[in-house]
């Protein structure tokens, strides 16, 4: 009986886990990918609440704009072929990115120029400039989303 | 048409149906922009239209600004005081759900105080978390977002999309009940909060109305508190 029991549980605990473990489709390449977006989100963040301060601190957007250019120009190499939605892991990368890769290029380009500005405008300390280019910036991730990434989630 | 406010002179006892001004404009007012803003503003959301967004939501903490000093300052049946009552008469009301006759409530009847309380506090919940989130990309950020760190802004947005399904829920039963008193009673409950007159039974004192200067004292400090909030607390250091 109690031998019974103990089986039983045990079975029980490996089909359970098997259950959990066959939900979520891991990839390396869309793991980091994650990452890295979660990066930019956190510096640009970062600048976006530095400039509602009253006396904003142009060493912690230099920063963070730095961080964003280093992204930014790595981006393309986060989505390398066969990295969408075929991996079977949960990403919003849409299979359009590799169909029209040079389009994809383009956008990501844009950005990295938008990231230039404000790198730059940070770096002349110029605070409207600065604002100006944060808000490029958020236009060039969106333009790039609302073309290349899944709505909802 | 007449307007009878109250009882113009004396009237024979539980006989002839008085009419009286049971809901003040200022609570049907605020009644009915809820109405069309929480739908409003879940398809904002749905749709991605997040800067209207934002801007629906914070007429929507104006709005309940006013609404929590009306609980305290305003019409009779708009206080708290005089809605929110004990479980002892909560459950002396739920008892006589069942009879076919209408209840003619003055005001919110016991249970429904308690379901106005929880819709308020669970607007209340939603603007709060709505007020320091972000979205999933971190582009359109909230008034106060800038207070809070990343991290919880993070759980606000998680929460922000649960939380609706409470509204849901209390809104859901608030219009069962009404549908309810409808077909079971036989007792219209909406045009009462459309013209704010009530045919009740029998002589009841008219419930006391405020004043309208103290509506819109309410309203300026309401609006004042939210343009406030709206520009991102200045004044208020971030961490």
């Amino acid at each position: 009986m109690k031998r019974t029991i103990l089986v039983a549980t045990a079975l029980g605990l490996a089909l359970f886990a098997a259950g959990c473990a066959k939900k979520e489709v891991k990839n390396p390449i869309v793991t980091a990918r994650h990452e890295n977006y979660e990066q930019v989100k956190q510096a640009f963040r970062a600048i976006g609440d530095e400039l509602k301060k009253e006396s904003p601190s142009f060493e912690v957007i230099d920063t963070n704009a730095e961080k964003l250019d280093a992204l930014a120009k790595d981006l393309p190499s986060w989505f390398p072929e066969g990295s969408g939605p075929e991996t079977g892991a949960k990403t919003e990368a849409l299979p359009v990115i590799w169909e029209k890769w040079p389009d994809f290029e383009e956008a990501a380009g844009k950005l990295q120029t938008a990231v230039g500005g404000l790198v730059a405008a940070s770096s002349a300390e110029d605070l409207g400039l600065t604002g100006e280019a944060a808000k490029n910036v958020g236009g060039a991730c969106k333009s790039c989303h609302d073309t290349f990434r899944k709505e909802d989630d | 048409m007449t307007r009878t406010g109250g009882p113009e002179g004396p009237q024979p006892a539980g006989s002839a149906p008085a009419k009286v001004r049971v809901w003040d404009p200022w609570v049907r007012l605020t009644h009915w922009s809820l109405v069309l803003l929480v739908p409003a503003l879940w398809l904002t959301a749905e749709k991605g239209f997040l800067s209207v967004h934002r801007t629906l939501g914070e007429v929507v903490v104006g709005l309940l600004l006013f609404r929590i000093y009306w609980g305290f300052a305003g019409s009779e049946t708009a206080r708290f005081a005089s809605f929110v009552k004990g479980p002892g008469a909560v459950v002396a009301y739920l008892k006589g759900l069942g009879s076919k006759t209408a209840g003619h409530a003055v005001g919110h009847n016991a249970a429904g105080g308690w379901s106005i309380l929880l819709m308020l506090l669970a607007i209340g919940v939603q603007v709060s978390l709505g007020l320091v989130a972000q979205d999933k990309d971190g582009l359109t950020v909230s008034p106060l977002t800038h207070l809070v760190p990343y991290a919880a802004s993070e759980a606000a947005r998680e929460w922000h999309e649960r939380v609706f399904f409470a509204i849901v829920a209390v809104v859901s039963l608030h219009v069962a009940a009404i549908v309810y008193y409808a077909f079971a009673k036989r007792e219209n409950l909406v045009r009462p909060m459309i013209s704010g007159w009530k045919l009740v039974s029998g002589p009841v004192a008219p419930p006391a109305a405020a004043p309208a200067w103290r509506a819109l004292l309410g309203a300026a400090l309401a609006a004042g508190l939210t343009w406030w909030v709206a520009l991102g607390a200045p004044g208020v250091p971030a961490p």
